[in-house]
């Protein structure tokens, strides 16, 4: 056997050693090549130095408010554009799919202003259908225009001209 | 980047729709009647009784010899006049009423006096109302007159 540490394609081997995932029969191939070799013994013992720290170590118990502490400390500090942007960000990550969707929601919107109210075939304007005749506030309106305009002829200065 | 630059346009395009619309569709029905060719108009005032379309049709008619320029300032000075409050809407239309039937020799010394006075600031305006030589020259209507012109309308002309 080639010795793993000096073969970059057996390598792996003594990694798979130490955390028990060799086969039986490639494990006792191994086991005679360590034996014979003092390089990969040594690899093997830190190895298993650190698998047996690993064993032995108790992650400390987490306190009972803990995911409260953590998600009030994630949403501080957010920002509001993050926050606003969070339920978008999947659709965000397609480059371009935000500005089709604007661009189709504008131009559908254009087509149903455009078309609204008015029945196919007919070509009467859509604003003579939506105009509610008052005709008192319509002679209220060209009264009081009428008084504006002889008002703006008679109180204006010579050669001056209007500017409201 | 051609995608990106079709996408532009077609946001483009939709905005113009959208302005369009907006612009063709604004106003109260008085804006929207006045600004109609004479057709549209007509199928809006048939739905009326037949002496008030003669007499609408009259006005309109009236309306529409006016240049351009003119009938939209007259839609201009008409929409201040509808922002402000009734009353002070009713007291405007009255004193310009009042100042449109002066005589005329009246009328040219409250014209230039008016002018004057649209021209200073609300309390360099206060202080010439009140200023004896000037009240001297105008009657207790004439000045009450300038005063509510000059404090409530921008007279035209006036820079």
């Amino acid at each position: 056997m080639n010795c793993p540490l000096e073969t970059p394609e057996t390598a792996d081997l003594l990694l798979a050693y130490c955390s028990r995932r060799l086969s039986p029969e490639s494990t006792a191939t191994l086991e005679k090549h360590l034996a014979l070799c003092p390089s990969c013994r040594s690899f093997a013992e830190g190895q298993r130095a650190v698998w047996s720290a690993l064993d032995s170590w108790e992650a400390a118990p987490v306190s009972a408010d803990f995911d409260a502490r953590l998600y009030r400390r994630i949403g501080h500090d957010l920002t509001w554009r993050d926050r606003l942007l969070r339920p978008f960000r999947p659709l965000l990550a397609y480059h371009g799919l935000p500005a089709a969707a604007a661009a189709c929601l504008v131009l559908m919107a254009g087509l149903l202003l455009e078309h609204s109210g008015k029945p196919a075939g007919t070509p009467v304007p859509p604003d003579t259908a939506t105009v509610e005749v008052q005709p008192e506030k319509l002679e209220q309106a060209l009264d009081v225009m009428d008084v504006l305009s002889e008002f703006d002829r008679k109180s204006r200065p010579e050669n001056a001209g209007s500017k409201l | 980047m051609k995608r990106y630059l079709q996408i532009g346009l077609m946001l483009l395009a939709g905005s113009f729709m959208l302005s369009g619309q907006a612009l063709r569709r604004g106003g109260g029905p008085v804006e929207r009647m006045l600004a109609m060719t004479p057709e549209q108009r007509e199928r809006v005032l048939e739905k009326l009784p037949p002496g008030k379309q003669a007499e609408l049709r009259k006005r309109f008619e009236q309306f529409d010899k006016r240049p351009p320029e003119e009938r939209q300032r007259l839609l201009r000075q008409w929409k201040y006049m509808e922002s402000l409050s009734p009353e002070k809407r009713e007291l405007l239309a009255r004193q310009m009423q009042a100042f449109n039937a002066l005589p005329d020799d009246r009328r040219v010394v409250l014209r230039r006096a008016l002018n004057q006075l649209s021209r200073l600031t609300p309390e360099e305006r206060e202080a010439r109302l009140a200023a004896e030589p000037f009240k001297s020259r105008f009657s207790a209507t004439e000045l009450q007159m300038l005063s509510d012109l000059s404090n409530n309308f921008p007279v035209p002309g006036k820079e």
